[in-house]
């Protein structure tokens, strides 16, 4: 009986994360290449707003294969992200009012490959309905170069 | 795959130039046409910053951030709505001013009284034009409410300070 219930349990949640089509990302490459810092508030009490990263690898013909999501709900995140392919990441801000049941999400979308032997970093904001997602690659001697955001139309263009 | 989605939001529409004649099919006419309609404002204001910075951060981020689709869904006991609205930037960049305008296409959901215009209705204009000591002076035409969002981007874009995008699905947000 016992193994009936969790076999029950199980087949509910994969049918659960199945309907939501939203996995965790497995994280699990060695080098975490990628550091994200997150600030978020919907500047009022009545209305809260999280962050989340969607990882889509890209493959040589430039289609996207989503491989799982990372909650932005701590101030530092890192991320590893494959440096032999590039990756779109697609930070969602997702809002809620707890007056009027209002909800919303809005995404900001960027493609990377990154190169092997770089470290990343992104500021994730989302401050009064305002959003901006800043990314910079750290250089050897500790400073930081800001980084115009790509979009995957350049993984076509530099095919 | 730039995308919003709004689950439930007031609708703010651009009805409120439409009722009194016909739909500006210009940016001119509708620079024309903010000062005596219903429920809009003009506003200025100056920033400590170069037309030159100003126009360039306009090209740069109008695009970025206002060419999207908002998909606004309300529902109650006794009606549903769904609408789907494309948002379309423009910024025109001369010597003497650079334009940044913002149209607004109902795609679904909404009946509209009078032809709009190529891109959907203007709903906000913004003109930056140059001034001494490298400031540059803000003119803006569009609603009263609802797009309190948009003005503050526009202003952090002119003034440099947030070069944030304005959360579209809180336009009609009071």
């Amino acid at each position: 009986m016992p193994r009936l219930v969790a076999w029950a349990c199980a087949a509910a949640l994969a049918a659960l994360g199945g309907c939501s089509g939203l996995k965790p990302y497995p994280n699990d490459l060695p080098a975490k290449n990628l550091s994200i810092r997150t600030t978020t508030s919907s500047g009022s009490a009545f209305s809260s707003v999280r962050a989340a990263l969607d990882v889509y690898g890209v493959d040589a013909s430039c289609r996207t294969q989503y491989l799982g999501t990372v909650e932005l709900d701590a101030p530092s995140t890192t991320v590893a992200i494959a440096t032999d392919r590039g990756s779109v990441l697609v930070f969602n801000f997702m809002s809620s009012s707890f007056l009027g049941g209002s909800r919303g999400r809005i995404s900001r979308e960027m493609f990377i490959k990154p190169r092997a032997d770089q470290r990343y970093e992104i500021d994730v904001t989302y401050r009064d309905d305002l959003y901006d997602v800043v990314l910079r690659e750290r250089l050897p001697r500790g400073a930081a170069r800001e980084v115009a955001l790509l979009d995957l139309s350049a993984c076509r263009q530099a095919g | 795959m730039k995308r919003v989605h709004a689950g439930f939001a007031a609708l703010a529409g651009s009805m409120w130039l439409q009722a009194c004649g016909g739909m500006p099919q210009t940016p001119e006419e509708f620079r024309k046409a903010v000062p005596g309609a219903m429920m809009t404002k003009t506003e200025t204001y100056e920033v400590n910053r170069s037309f030159r910075d100003v126009a360039s951060t306009f090209q740069r981020k109008a695009p970025e951030c206002l060419d999207l689709a908002v998909r606004t869904v309300s529902q109650s006991s006794t009606s549903y709505q769904n609408i789907l609205t494309q948002y379309k930037s423009t910024v025109v960049a001369g010597g003497e001013r650079a334009e940044l305008h913002l149209q607004q296409e109902h795609k679904t959901g909404v009946i509209y009284p009078s032809k709009p215009p190529e891109g959907g209705a203007y709903i906000i204009v913004a003109d930056a034009y140059p001034q001494p000591g490298n400031r540059t002076r803000m003119q803006l035409y569009g609603p009263s409410m609802g797009y309190d969002v948009v003005y503050r981007a526009i202003r952090g874009w002119a003034s440099g300070e947030n070069l944030g995008c304005p959360d579209m699905t809180k336009i009609g947000k009071l």
